[in-house]
């Protein structure tokens, strides 16, 4: 009972910082705007106002797609890695994001009608996140070994690497700078209309990773600890890799692909919380996930004036030696 | 500085009759608005001179006879009229086509980017894009000399080149501040393929078409405009002291960015574009061919009260054209960009470049 004070008492610290940078998010651009106009802009918008219009229009997306987005990766991350019993396993490493990456380059490349449209970019991301964790899934089933598996992975990634640059030569102008800005990831892109839908996707997915915490507790012990506690192993990775592809499907989607939080961030909340409880580890992901973007966010804001960084970048220059440091700890 | 042009000259015909020496004391600069190009000549001999806009210290010297009187060997780096030349921009094709020079372009980039249709028809070698170039297929093609616009700091393939006996010239018409300075670069490929009065020509009948055109805006009328699109997650758009804001001001437009110091581009966020728009008369280069493509590739377009009008303007429904075309006839942007400047009264027909984004 002890123990788990300080963990409440750090969640609802990091819920509470969530709150202070969301409403710094809201407040900080080119033109500026106080709280009413924040105020205003969320409960009595006036698109006549231009500090309301660029609140509710521009700030309050991306704010939010920041919070999804950083919650839904990492929540991800940490189904991954309970998955596969190995820390380095995450949407991104395992080639998860690759699947969709593929599918959204073909769609955009080819120029072709509905895959091109936004509605077909989504279905190819989810379906493409989802064929790519099925093929990682089968390939576990005899690749036991930890870092085979992450090969195998990084080996998918180069894999559709080498397809994508195929596309890109036979691609037009076009569509070669819209793929290219895309890969960049952007918090951007998500406008007020799409946020209700993407954040009743990832409540979905929310509810199916609440269902699934008791049998991922046992999980880890193993899945034969877990098949004798009567759960069906078989039906548990499925969904967990239902979770995962439509996590990063959705993300990956909307935002393009943003590295390393699906790694760093569940790693970093098993070395803070010190536990395998998973109903725990999923609101500290979700919280943890949620800060972590929004900050980067912030922060690429704060340094528009001198430097343009966009949103893949920020998070590989913070994720990449956290991963580095877990990497030498491991082999420690 | 003109001292400097008669050192330069003067080592590059020191191995001239004394009578040539002479000669080449009264050399003067050819080019006028040219900031990176310099072009000085003399009764048996033509210097010119590129300098690196971002190494200034950096100067690629040409020597050349005067093709049609001097005949002696060994001074020049061309002894005869170039014939044969790999052009890796479009704007170099422009400027030979625009000489009527096209036979001599053997190859080219890519023939996806290529406008002239003349040229398309000879079917040039591909050589690739400008840093992964194909040197055998250089040599294939014969070219004597590789113009290239050195888009990054080093032109990798220049070394290997040079041994096996192609020279490889910079071009930074890109990298001039003046529209005119950006045409007189056709200069260039007048004097090396032996054409230089034509092109002296060309570019003065440019210049007289672009000082008439603007001689005669009308500066009555304030346009407010706006240039550029969102790519990424920002706003670019030319700075106050570009190529493209000084053609701008010359067609008496009034440009929303013309104080912001700069000659490359502006980045801005999204929020400031809208903040701003609401009285924005003109919408030049929003980078698609329909109002339509603008919603579906940046939705959040729509926040900008511009787009429900009609006075939307961009050249991509044949950038190809336009890459090709206007740096060595700025007259004919200029001439688009007063035109446009009629608001309402526009004749769509008579624009070259420029269509209506619908």
């Amino acid at each position: 009972m002890n123990s788990k004070r300080p963990n409440k008492i750090l969640l609802v610290l990091v819920g509470i910082s969530i709150l202070l940078l969301a409403l710094l998010g809201l407040h900080l651009g080119d033109v500026s705007t106080d709280s009413w106009d924040i105020y205003n802009a969320i409960f009595s918008y006036s698109d006549d106002n231009l500090s309301e219009l660029i609140i509710r229009e521009i700030r309050l997306p991306r704010v939010c797609i920041a919070l999804i987005a950083g919650a839904a990766l990492s929540i991800a991350g940490m189904l991954m890695q309970t998955l596969f019993q190995n820390p380095l396993a995450g949407p991104y490493v395992l080639g998860i994001n690759s699947g969709a990456s593929l599918m959204v380059a073909m769609g955009i490349l080819s120029g072709a009608g509905f895959l091109s449209s936004e509605l077909g970019l989504i279905g190819s991301a989810l379906t493409g996140a989802f064929i790519f964790g099925l093929i990682i899934l089968f390939t576990a089933s005899f690749l036991r070994n930890q870092i085979g598996l992450l090969l195998f992975g990084v080996m998918l990634g180069s894999f559709v690497s080498a397809i994508i640059t195929i596309l890109e030569l036979s691609s037009e102008a076009e569509s070669l700078k819209a793929f290219a800005l895309w890969s960049m990831g952007s918090l951007n892109g998500v406008t007020i209309e799409q946020l209700p839908i993407i954040f009743l996707v990832f409540v979905l997915g929310c509810i199916v990773a609440l269902f699934i915490v008791n049998p991922l507790n046992i999980l880890v012990l193993g899945e034969e600890e877990c098949r004798l506690m009567g759960y069906n192993v078989q039906r548990l990775r499925l969904m967990i890799v239902f979770v995962t592809a439509l996590f990063t499907g959705l993300i990956t989607a909307f935002c393009g692909p943003i590295a390393f939080i699906g790694l760093a961030i569940p790693n970093l909340t098993r070395m803070l919380f010190k536990t395998q409880d998973h109903k725990l580890l999923l609101f500290a992901n979700l919280l943890f996930g949620s800060l972590f973007l929004l900050s980067c966010d912030i922060l690429i804001q704060l340094l528009s004036a001198v430097i343009l960084i966009p949103i893949n970048a920020l998070t590989s220059l913070i994720g990449a030696p956290f991963v580095i440091y877990i990497l030498i700890r491991k082999i420690r | 500085m003109k001292a400097l042009y008669l050192v330069f000259v003067l080592l590059a015909v020191s191995c001239t009759s004394p009578s040539s020496k002479k000669d080449s004391i009264s050399s003067i600069n050819v080019c006028k608005y040219s900031k990176w190009l310099k072009i000085s000549e003399s009764q048996d001999a033509v210097l010119i001179q590129i300098q690196n806009p971002d190494d200034t210290a950096k100067i690629y010297s040409i020597r050349l006879p005067n093709f049609d009187t001097n005949l002696r060997r060994g001074a020049y780096d061309f002894e005869e009229r170039i014939n044969s030349m790999a052009c890796l921009s479009s704007t170099h094709i422009g400027m030979l086509a625009e000489l009527d020079l096209r036979d001599h372009i053997v190859a080219v980039s890519n023939l996806k980017y290529v406008y002239d249709a003349q040229l398309k028809m000879s079917r040039p070698i591909e050589l690739g894009e400008e840093q992964g170039i194909d040197v055998e297929k250089v040599l294939k093609s014969k070219a004597e000399i590789v113009v290239y616009s050195a888009f990054s700091s080093s032109f990798d393939k220049e070394k290997v080149l040079k041994k096996v006996g192609v020279h490889c010239i910079p071009n930074f018409d890109w990298r001039e501040i003046h529209p005119l300075g950006r045409a007189e670069w056709l200069l260039l490929f007048g004097y090396l393929t032996g054409h230089e009065e034509e092109a002296k020509i060309k570019f003065k009948e440019i210049c007289q078409n672009y000082a008439d055109i603007k001689a005669n805006v009308n500066t009555s009328i304030s346009i407010r405009t706006l240039s550029g699109n969102i790519t990424g997650d920002f706003w670019y758009a030319p700075a106050g002291e570009s190529y493209h804001a000084q053609l701008l001001r010359d067609a008496g437009l009034n440009y929303v960015f013309s104080k912001e110091v700069g000659t490359g581009s502006l980045s801005y966020s999204f929020e400031k574009i809208v903040g701003l728009s609401d009285d924005i008369d003109l919408w030049l280069n929003p980078g698609f061919k329909s109002k339509k493509e603008i919603l579906q590739a940046h939705p959040k377009s729509r926040l900008l009260p511009i787009l429900k009008q009609s006075s939307l303007y961009c050249y991509t429904h044949n950038s190809n054209k336009y890459w090709e075309l206007s740096a060595c006839r700025p007259d004919l942007v200029l001439a688009d960009y007063s035109e446009l400047k009629r608001g309402d009264e526009v004749e769509i027909d008579k624009l070259v470049f420029y269509k209506r984004v619908e």
